[in-house]
């Protein structure tokens, strides 16, 4: 293969790559925050000036795990952390447009899998995004979120749908509800319940 | 002025870490088997012991100072009832070797012998408050320091798994009743948990309801 025919097949593959990821980071914000009016949709009410506190259960076929979760929102980004009762911290997370990173975990939780699930339902739990009015749903990248809010403009119940590209949609893997400030959310692919409740 | 200003709150709070320093020094190897003796004099004569507790989580990365409050109960040999009552509702009980622990939606029972971490727990648990974790050497190596009115036991675990929780557990005893006063653990990455016990009964009458589990 001559040089030039190699440098204009680099130069055709970044421009792709290029090209490629500006669309996918345009379909992301399309979904999220293209509008000129927006909502900010949320199932929890962040204090301005501290830190959101949750009691915590997080329950696996017959066992469960308590503890409190401590949040705290800036901008659009959610900085998290869950201990048990005693102050031993078991993970903390940071959650961002319908993404999520386990920053911390206890060794006994650190497995890919575990860190993946709780990533992805903490996402999903903490979403935190503005959207256009009436609209009923949001797309973030793989996922469709079907949502409903109340009367004071947080969640009152959400979906999880899995999309696939190209893909008819599948069926929800989470559902959310939001019944007297208490949150539960059922992880239903691994039958995980989590319920938060405000600490006043 | 500003600079001037900024300079006198530094040396202010320069003198006040030095002046905290300079109250606690390296126990002399007399003075750490004084220590040792004074702690094992109480506790084998400490039967029971009740008090309440203040727990604070320090979390760095969130600027929280979470407080939650309770009342623990000790009686001898090895039962233990860790109450917390606000903001949350939380029980602990340990005794004849089994767990209960109960929060606001249900209640779980363990054989603590079976179950290696409640096992550690447990044996930290009653460690600090009756100060046995002292001479379990093999799990931590202790540093001694003396105050003027207190005694701090600062222990490193060497347990693998245990230093992945804890960096260090720090046991701060009065010298008036060489009781436990304060436990303060380090984690990895500069968060801390202090526990501050305060209105201590010692070897008052305490129900053995408190510690039932079946």
């Amino acid at each position: 293969m001559s040089t030039k025919r190699f440098l204009t097949i680099c130069f055709v593959s970044i421009n792709i790559v290029l090209f490629g990821s500006s669309c996918a980071q345009k379909i992301s914000s399309n979904g999220a925050n293209s509008s000129t009016s927006a909502n900010e949709i949320s199932c929890f009410i962040f204090p301005d000036s501290s830190n959101l506190r949750l009691r915590t259960t997080i329950s696996i076929k017959d066992a469960q795990i308590s503890g409190i979760t401590i949040a705290k929102l800036k901008q659009d980004t959610v900085t998290g952390m869950f201990m048990n009762e005693f102050g031993i911290k078991s993970f903390s997370f940071q959650t961002s447009e319908g993404n999520c990173k386990i920053l911390s975990i206890l060794s006994k939780l650190d497995k890919w899998y575990i860190k993946r699930m709780l990533a992805s339902d903490l996402a999903f739990i903490f979403m935190e995004a503005n959207v256009p009015e009436n609209r009923q749903f949001i797309i973030y990248n793989s996922t469709k979120f079907q949502y409903e809010l109340n009367n004071s403009g947080k969640i009152a119940w959400a979906k999880r749908i899995p999309l696939t590209s190209g893909a008819k949609e599948k069926e929800a893997t989470g559902v959310l509800k939001n019944s007297n400030d208490t949150i539960i959310f059922r992880n239903s692919k691994h039958n995980i319940t989590y319920t938060f409740t405000p600490i006043k | 002025m500003k600079f001037v200003k900024c300079i006198v709150c530094l040396l202010c709070l320069l003198s006040t870490g030095i002046a905290n320093a300079e109250n606690l020094k390296s126990a002399t190897e007399t003075q750490k088997q004084e220590i040792k003796s004074n702690i094992s004099k109480i506790s084998s004569t400490t039967s029971s012991l009740q008090c309440n507790f203040t727990q604070k989580k320090e979390i760095s990365v969130l600027a929280e100072k979470f407080v939650s409050e309770g009342i623990m109960y000790f009686k001898k040999q090895n039962s233990l009832r860790w109450q917390y009552d606000t903001p949350y509702k939380y029980l602990f009980i340990l005794s004849g070797g089994k767990v209960l622990i109960k929060n606001e939606s249900r209640t779980d029972k363990f054989d603590a012998n079976t179950n290696k971490l409640f096992r550690g727990i447990s044996e930290i648990m009653i460690g600090c408050v009756n100060g046995t974790m002292l001479t379990n050497e093999n799990k931590f190596s202790s540093q001694y320091y003396v105050g003027q009115n207190t005694v701090v036991v600062k222990m490193t675990p060497k347990d693998k798994e245990l230093k992945k929780m804890m960096t260090t557990v720090s046991l701060t005893f009065s010298k008036k009743d060489w009781l436990v006063q304060t436990i303060e653990m380090m984690e990895q990455g500069g968060d801390k948990t202090i526990i501050n016990f305060t209105t201590k009964h010692v070897n008052k009458a305490i129900s053995d309801d408190l510690f039932r589990i079946n």
